[in-house]
């Protein structure tokens, strides 16, 4: 029971750890800039995350561990990099604010009258002569669809290193077997 | 984003989700995709409000009605086709005064400030109670809920939730008048919230050097869709421009065109960038002068 509770309360002390990356992050401007409580669930996630790869991983046999690790490496590997890509695609700084606009990759019929052949891949000026507002360039379903991208992609990089590290930890023990021979 | 900062948002997002599941003694706008019911039309929007509410209502009663004036006289000199909608969000900001009071009292007076208005732009436009009076109470109703507790200031952690939480009983209310609106008035323009005020605005008290100028602006993007449909873009009448008002913050962020005229026959035509000043405090204004050219 003793090695029960050491075992839950490593596991839960890493993943409070790893809650605080998602604020982190939002200091360095990494997360996404929707939806607003984006840090909150990133948070909430990671802890739970960290409670589900506790409690299947940490009486598996090394392969099996090492399965999970590889298929949640792989997973924030992805979400990293589908992340990166789509922020890199979508998203523009407002200038002299923290502030971040999300583009979209429909435009609408006010901004083809505007921008013809260069929709929907407009310039930054485009954002900037419409009051930095996406959704008078671009559809509300394409912003949304950004959105969308951006959060899930951000989650699954979140819950995947959580799922990594916690498989990596979630085995081993903090003492020898012979310090707690009952277990 | 901190850890506490976190947690606000979180309990924000919490009392958001609690409201909104809250039995109330409205309908949610959300579901309420019934026949439209008769609801009395002087009575729709009466309350029954807390005090401190209800004279907020009354005090924005005034504002509001010179708001739907302004609207009005704009409306008349425009000389395209019809609108094809009404946006229940308006740009119209309440009086600035209302920076200076704490965020509960700032919110309370912001929601009856915009209540009051949406009802007279309502009315105004010819729509009848039976289709605005039931959803605005509901949203009012709510959006008091989601004010009960704690409120952040302007900028503070949470303040996006509860913007966000508020933003949506707008979008709930419009979606049941539009429900409404297609049964009971099918001839009157679509209701729809659209906004579009321009994001992460920074008020800017635009004035007149010397004084006694009338300045417009557009945004250069809405100057673009003018002239890309052939319209004389610099034309008050033909092109959507906004009048500063004297003394009066506007929100704005980006670049816009802007004309102004002098009583001694001077004019100005040029483009100018909108962009907030990080020295200054949230609620300050950037003081931006217009010259002639």
């Amino acid at each position: 029971m003793d090695q029960y509770l050491r075992d839950l309360l490593k596991v839960v002390g890493i993943g409070g750890a790893f809650a605080l990356l998602p604020a982190l992050a939002a200091l360095a401007g990494l997360s996404p800039p929707w939806p607003p409580a984006i840090g909150g669930v990133s948070a909430l996630l990671i802890l739970v995350f960290s409670l589900i790869v506790w409690e299947w991983v940490r009486k598996s046999r090394t392969s099996h561990r090492r399965a999970w690790i590889l298929v949640a490496l792989v997973l924030t590997l992805a979400g990293l990099l589908g992340y990166l890509i789509l922020y890199s695609l979508f998203i523009e700084p407002v200038p002299g604010t923290d502030e971040r606009a999300i583009r979209g990759f429909t435009c609408t019929p006010d901004a083809l009258k505007v921008h013809k052949e260069a929709c929907p891949d407009l310039p930054r000026e485009a954002l900037e002569d419409a009051e930095w507002e996406s959704l008078k360039l671009w559809t509300r379903q394409s912003v949304t669809l950004v959105r969308l991208g951006l959060a899930f992609s951000w989650l699954v990089f979140t819950a995947g290193l959580i799922a990594t590290v916690g498989a990596i930890l979630a085995g081993r023990r903090l003492k020898a077997p012979a310090a707690n021979p009952a277990d | 984003m901190g850890m506490g900062q976190q947690a606000t948002a979180l309990a924000l997002a919490a009392s958001l989700l609690a409201a909104c599941s809250a039995d109330t003694p409205t309908t949610d706008p959300a579901s309420d995709t019934s026949e439209p019911q008769a609801a009395p039309a002087e009575t729709a929007t009466a309350g029954p409000w807390p005090a401190d509410y209800a004279a907020m209502r009354t005090a924005a009663a005034g504002w509001a009605a010179d708001e739907v004036a302004t609207e009005a006289q704009a409306a008349a000199r425009y000389e395209g086709p019809p609108p094809e909608d009404f946006d229940l969000f308006s740009c119209a900001l309440p009086d600035p005064e209302l920076a200076e009071t704490d965020p509960r009292t700032r919110q309370l007076a912001e929601l009856a400030h915009r209540s009051v208005l949406m009802e007279a732009r309502l009315k105004a436009a010819g729509y009848s109670p039976d289709i605005w009076g039931e959803p605005l109470e509901t949203l009012e109703v709510q959006a008091l809920k989601l004010l009960s507790g704690d409120v952040p200031a302007w900028g503070a952690p949470g303040y996006d939730v509860l913007e966000e939480g508020l933003n949506g009983l707008q979008a709930q209310a419009a979606a049941t008048m539009e429900l409404r609106r297609q049964t009971l008035q099918p001839e009157q323009p679509r209701i729809i919230n659209e906004g579009g005020c321009g994001a992460f605005e920074t008020p800017f008290l635009v004035r007149a050097d010397p004084p006694g100028g009338r300045i417009w602006l557009t945004t250069r993007f809405t100057f673009q869709t003018c002239q890309a449909l052939g319209k004389s873009a610099w034309d008050t009448a033909q092109c959507r421009w906004t009048e500063v008002q004297p003394d009066r913050p506007m929100e704005l962020s980006g670049t816009y065109m802007v004309q102004a005229r002098w009583p001694d026959g001077r004019t100005l035509r040029s483009s100018q960038r909108f962009q907030p000043d990080p020295s200054l405090g949230e609620d300050e204004s950037v003081p931006v002068t217009i010259r002639p050219g």
